[in-house]
């Protein structure tokens, strides 16, 4: 068994402590966390770091009654299995409601108009902003991306018709907005958009400002659980405490919050599957100062690393390499590497040159072996539950090239390398 | 004034006012609306032309709708404890989030699935085992080897007509599990069956239905088949009153044998000579005419096949002589025929060819 203690005693601000001990109450009844005590103690001092995060989000770890529940949402998962996102009908609206007071945060109000253009479906995103905005009492136009630029101009012209004036989007679905769509009407209709699932470089900030006058404001969130959102000024990502813990830490210990560590997120409005300490590898420190927006929550900054770099296709999707190796394992011979490229088009829509190097010696088994290509495909398109709609739904294709490791390399810039991880764990 | 005397007065004042048209939905004076009341959201409906119709509710419209499909829960003998996968549209279209929404007043969990994808649909269903699929005939037909049968207690049905032959094959299919289907569209969510599946019960009171008749604006007696009227008694953000849906049917009020005395509705299908292609996605045989006789400056002997094939629906028009320009031009304008039909042939879901047969 092993003992764990919350620790929040660098927090400064107050912490909420009743929030807590329900949740690790709610944790007792998930298998998720059967071998965890779970102690709450604003003395301790000595952290203790839960083990990794894999299949958190799984049925078998509801601390709820079935009963309790009103949705199962999905997304990601890997080439085995999915993530499984289950609400109760508290949670739901207790979620909502924050992001619907992050939205104000960044100066949403019902005079606003708002074209959602997040995924719906089984995904979360969709359902979840268009809450929010309820709650707000905005006009909205759900509408999702669709992949041809017709009907992304059709959507627009409703949209124009409603006088949106804000995108509650992704980054990438905002660029293929931006692409099937009068980038000067964007101009003249659009002056703000809510961009979450991933993180946003200033320079598309910068783009998006100087060329169409689009405040673009960024959300946080990993894996589905909401953390927080930026402020006009783009210091940090505001988060509610009494909502949402944050830890920092290295290997070992607590750091210091005003440190770069990395994070666990303890989310106090979690229940159906309680989030205690979901350790996540982009690193981050705290700012407690107030900042000029007003606001008294915390900022998150975030420290751009590589770590679980996620790169994006066209319709919202995106992908880590450690994904690709995951997903090329099911191959007999083992890769030297393999190299991908992802070309865009101009409706949007992305090529992706999967380069597959294998050992001299291994290229004969591979001539030999039948329907080797769709097997490859096939595994890298079950990558993720996302992935697999976006290749469905034609916003990308997959090429497979192979090569033998001792060829020239390729002069292409912008390769993404992905090492076989077997041999990685080999190693 | 008494309640009853109160009632039949608003009553006589519907009547008074005239008929709705597809054509009323679609003007400014919605656009006004949209721009100076807050708290809406806007749905689509399929139209007859190239742009969708936008119908306006506000959250208090959706909160009654949802209560009033909850009833049809209840009706369904299903409200409470299911699982149900609500396989619709999540975005733009109406029916999908009111079904979900009302699922969970009834104290249902709810997975919404919009994917078109089979080995995704089939891994969320896998991994969920639904109690109740609720989702458009042709769906069912196109999902039903992945739908999970085990656990499965009951199938709810809208946005499309089900014809008896089509209920029969599901039905074995589905191991003789009860299908219940709903009877609404975007404008209106109108009724639903019980188990005795004989007629669409509805209640007076959210969904108050009128028949008219064919050939004149004469408002028919119970029992005989016209043209059904719609008043729409939950939407108040875009007033629906007396819109003429096209449907032809008739209104029973006497008491159904699962023991409901609310009135019923009986579909007996369009006004219009109606080809269902898929998702509730409808083409009128009148419209494709209306473009035959636009580029071919005549009207040839012609005959519309709607078929499946692989998962590809194909819209076939056989004709006996025709240049390969017009050709291009007649599959342009068809595929184009309506918001909902540009869609499918742009998403890859429906390929319209124009055969020439000698």
């Amino acid at each position: 068994m092993i003992s764990c203690k919350l620790q929040m005693s660098k927090n400064p601000k107050k912490v909420n402590h009743e929030g807590i001990r329900n949740l690790l109450k709610l944790a007792k009844k998930s298998e998720y966390y059967r071998d965890f005590i779970f102690e709450f103690s604003k003395k301790s001092r000595k952290p203790i770091i839960t083990s990794g995060n894999n299949h958190l989000f799984d049925i078998k770890n509801l601390a709820v009654d079935t009963k309790k529940l009103i949705y199962y949402f999905f997304d990601g998962g890997g080439v085995n299995y999915l993530n499984i996102f289950p609400f109760t009908k508290k949670e739901w609206e207790k979620r909502n409601e924050y992001i619907a007071d992050c939205y104000k945060l960044v100066g949403i109000s019902n005079k606003d108009s708002a074209w959602i253009s997040l995924p719906y479906g089984p995904w979360i995103d969709g359902h979840m902003s268009q809450d929010a905005v309820r709650l707000i009492g905005c006009n909205f136009l759900p509408a999702t991306l669709s992949n041809n630029q017709i009907m992304m101009q059709r959507i627009w012209q409703e949209a124009q018709q409603m006088d949106v004036n804000l995108i509650i989007s992704s980054p990438s679905i905002l660029r293929f907005i931006e692409k099937s769509i009068n980038g000067l009407e964007l101009s003249s209709k659009i002056n703000k958009a809510i961009l979450s699932k991933d993180l946003v470089s200033k320079r598309y900030k910068k783009y998006f400002k100087n060329k169409y006058n689009i405040d673009v404001f960024n959300v946080y969130q990993v894996d589905n659980i909401f953390i927080g959102i930026e402020c006009k000024y783009h210091n940090g990502f505001h988060y509610d405490p009494d909502r949402v813990l944050i830890e920092i830490v290295n290997e070992r210990s607590h750091l210091e919050m005003v440190k770069y560590g990395n994070m666990l997120i303890t989310s106090l409005i979690s229940e159906a599957i309680p989030v205690i300490r979901y350790k996540i590898n982009n690193k981050a420190k705290i700012n407690f100062n107030l900042c000029r927006c007003g606001s008294n929550w915390p900022r998150l900054n975030i420290k751009e690393t590589n770590i679980d770099k996620k790169y994006e296709i066209s319709g919202g999707v995106n992908f880590s390499s450690s994904q690709i190796s995951n997903a090329l394992s099911v191959l007999k011979p083992k890769f030297k590497e393999c190299l991908l490229e992802i070309i865009e088009n101009k409706e949007g829509k992305c090529l992706m040159n999967f380069y597959i190097k294998f050992k001299n010696s291994d290229i004969e088994k591979i001539k030999n072996e039948k329907k080797f290509i769709e097997k490859i495909k096939n595994s890298l398109e079950n990558m993720s539950l996302n992935f697999k709609d976006a290749i469905f739904e034609g916003y990308a294709e997959i090429v497979i090239y192979f090569r033998v490791s001792n060829s020239k390399k390729s002069k292409k810039i912008n390769l993404i390398k992905i090492k076989d991880k077997r041999i990685l764990n080999q190693k | 004034m008494n309640r009853d005397s109160s009632r039949k007065e608003i009553i006589r004042k519907l009547k008074s006012l005239p008929f709705m048209g597809e054509a009323n939905l679609s003007s400014k004076i919605n656009e006004l609306l949209f721009k100076n009341e807050k708290d809406l959201r806007v749905y689509f409906t399929s139209g007859t032309t190239k742009r969708p119709k936008a119908i306006y509710s506000s959250s208090g419209d959706i909160e009654r709708t949802e209560d009033y499909i909850k009833w049809f829960c209840e009706v369904e003998g299903i409200a409470g404890g299911e699982t149900v996968a609500v396989m619709m549209d999540h975005s733009l279209w109406a029916v999908g989030p009111l079904t979900c929404l009302a699922h969970i007043k009834a104290g249902n969990l709810v997975i919404p699935i919009d994917l078109r994808n089979k080995n995704a649909i089939k891994e969320i269903l896998d991994s969920v085992n639904p109690t109740v699929i609720s989702t458009l005939p042709s769906k069912l037909e196109e999902f039903h080897k992945i739908i999970p049968k085990k656990k499965l207690k009951a199938i709810e049905t809208t946005g499309e007509p089900m014809s008896q032959k089509q209920r029969e094959r599901l039905k074995k299919i589905f191991n003789n599990v009860n299908i219940f289907d709903a009877y609404g569209m975007t404008e209106g969510v109108i009724g639903v069956e019980c188990k005795y599946h004989n007629g669409y019960h509805y209640d007076e009171n959210k969904a108050y239905l009128e028949i008219k008749s064919f050939r004149s604006n004469k408002i028919l007696e119970e029992n005989i088949y016209g043209e059904i009227i719609l008043t729409n008694l939950l939407s108040m953000a875009q007033p629906i009153i007396r819109y003429q849906t096209g449907d032809v049917g008739k209104i029973k009020r006497e008491r159904c044998l699962c023991g409901l005395n609310t009135p019923r509705i009986f579909l007996k299908g369009r006004m219009a000579k109606t080809h269902y292609i898929l998702d509730g996605v409808r083409i009128k045989k009148e419209s494709v005419k209306d473009i035959l006789k636009n580029v071919l400056k005549t009207l040839p002997k012609y005959k519309i096949k709607i078929q499946s094939n692989k998962g590809l629906m194909t819209i076939e028009i056989n004709l006996s002589e025709i240049s390969e320009t017009k050709r291009r031009l007649l599959i342009k304008k068809i595929s184009e025929i309506n918001f909902d039909i540009l869609n499918l042939t742009k998403t890859g879901q429906l390929k319209v060819s124009i055969m020439v047969k000698a």
